[in-house]
């Protein structure tokens, strides 16, 4: 059993790739939101939550495009890896405002509070680098603490279900009156098969119970290893899809924190990294790195006597960006990468023979 | 200090301690986000996490608001028919008690306003008053329940 220890060690990688990715979710939530619509709300109906207590109404629509444009940009930067330390919090402020503006229609909304808290511990968390290797505590407590953070959201939600309701819950005709509501609400995108599941009353009683279980063993990521993680990850993927099917719910964005932060993706990374480098040594034009820009010469990276291989096969130096996979996955044949420093003055080089891409 | 282990071929860092300040951020991150989630507070963004908790059974409790027009008549406002700004009646309805009368009726007149900007005229009729149910209705037979009447907004409407 691998017990996750919050201030135990982590990999930079892990860490920049789990922050880059709830950038690029916070930045799509805040661009494809619904909150212009709630512009125009008269002031009687404007029930704000706690810290936006000082507004009087819901601002206007300059405003709340204004709030957008800005988290959209901020998460864009955040992504592309420029200023994270700055650009990251202010596209999170501005999803905080814009979902807390939706929350101040009288119901609390649930869409966004998870990413919102998952992503809380990466406001504080320090600059990395792809090129470091470093295991280490200060790369390790962000992710861990976004970790407990969705266990606690699934768990709470189970043992809410269990202190309202009980075992009722799954043993009534509970999620059968879920769905009956839902198929009439006019939410949902396929009102026939909510019906259709309403109408199986086992099947809704297996769906509870599998839903509350899940929901109240969530927990099991702090213990488990990756492939526990990696279960619960691809469980909630399903239940939020599940919901969006039976019940017409937006919940898209746990599903993608719940991938984001329960699923370590550096491998995956950098093995499109490695498939990038290699396209170049095709020949292909180079494309700008999505990394911190924070980069080395190629000395630092690649050894001599391969150095100059590359340089007779290419004829060509090995610039910035050229430390796109680290050198201990890097493929040797993959140092003969052109420079992709200057992709505008370099000239159009010819495919080469479709031999050389085989070998 | 670290030491350093060459494990798994990777530089690791293992007796590296995370600072006081980070320490303290998230032990009070957590500590308010499992206070909210074990006593079901609601401070958003932190949350009690009650989705779809209470039990549901064919009764289906909700607010029916109606306007009624100058004859007499009487017609549901369709709030499906709104923008996004002005969903949410049923919470706000929630809170009616806690309401001031003038408060309770500014947002009946909001509603009013929004139900005579998008309605034709023939279809409105004119709004004299609003009337707030209380309806219990059957999720398996809608329309079989029954109404209580709970709040009345008297006519101070702005104009049309």
């Amino acid at each position: 059993m691998t017990r996750l220890r919050l201030f135990g060690p982590g990999t930079a990688r892990r860490m920049l790739v789990t922050q880059v990715a709830l950038a690029a979710v916070i930045g799509l939530r805040v661009a494809l939101g619904p909150y212009l619509d709630l512009a125009g709300q008269p002031a009687a109906l404007f029930r704000p939550v706690w810290f936006l207590r000082p507004l009087d109404a819901m601002p206007g629509p300059a405003a709340i495009v204004a709030l957008q444009v800005v988290g959209t940009a901020a998460a864009a930067l955040a992504v592309g890896g420029w200023r994270r330390r700055a650009s990251f919090p202010v596209a999170w402020v501005s999803l905080v405002v814009l979902a807390g503006l939706r929350s101040s229609r009288g119901k609390f909304m649930h869409n966004d509070a998870l990413l919102l808290l998952a992503a809380v511990p990466f406001l504080l968390a320090p600059a990395a680098r792809w090129r470091d290797q470093a295991r280490s505590v200060r790369f390790g407590w962000p992710v861990h603490t976004a970790t407990v953070v969705v266990a606690g959201a699934y768990l709470f939600s189970g043992l809410a279900k269990v202190l309202h309701s009980g075992p009722a819950w799954i043993f009534t005709d509970n999620l059968r009156y879920v769905l009956y509501q839902a198929a009439d609400s006019g939410k949902v995108h396929f009102p026939d098969v909510t019906t259709w599941l309403a109408g199986q009353a086992g099947l809704a009683h297996w769906l509870a119970a599998g839903v509350l279980l899940f929901e109240l063993t969530f927990a099991a990521v702090l213990l488990g290893g990756r492939r526990t993680a990696t279960a619960y990850a691809a469980g909630a993927v399903t239940l939020h899809a599940g919901t969006w099917l039976a019940l017409g719910l937006d919940y898209w964005a746990w599903a993608a924190v719940a991938a984001v932060v329960l699923v370590d993706w550096s491998p995956v990374v950098e093995r499109g990294r490695v498939g990038r480098l290699s396209r170049y040594r095709l020949g292909r034009p180079p494309r700008s790195s999505p990394d911190d820009g924070n980069r080395r010469p190629v000395a630092d990276v690649v050894p001599a006597d391969r150095r100059e291989k590359a340089e007779a096969l290419t004829c060509e130096n090995v610039g910035p960006g050229d430390d796109l996979v680290s050198s201990r996955s890097r493929p040797a044949s993959s140092l003969s990468a052109p420079s992709p420093s200057s992709p505008s003055s370099a000239p159009p080089r010819p495919r080469p023979p479709r031999s050389r891409r085989s070998g | 200090m670290s030491a350093t282990s060459t494990r798994t071929g990777r530089a690791v860092v293992e007796d590296e301690q995370a600072g006081r300040g980070v320490k303290a951020f998230v032990a009070l991150f957590l500590a308010v986000f499992v206070a909210c989630g074990l006593f079901q507070l609601e401070a958003w963004p932190f949350s009690g996490w009650a989705l779809f908790s209470h039990l549901r059974t064919d009764e289906r409790p909700a607010w029916l608001v109606t306007g009624v027009a100058a004859d007499g008549h009487e017609r549901p406002i369709p709030f499906s028919t709104f923008p996004a700004a002005y969903r949410g009646h049923q919470h706000v309805i929630n809170g009616f008690d806690d309401l001031s009368p003038d408060e309770r009726e500014g947002a009946c007149a909001a509603w009013a306003a929004e139900w005579a900007r998008t309605a034709s005229e023939a279809d409105l009729g004119g709004v004299d008053e609003i009337r707030v149910y209380a309806v219990t209705d059957s999720i398996r037979h809608p329309g079989s329940g029954q109404r209580h009447l709970r709040y009345v907004c008297p006519d101070r409407w702005p104009d049309r």
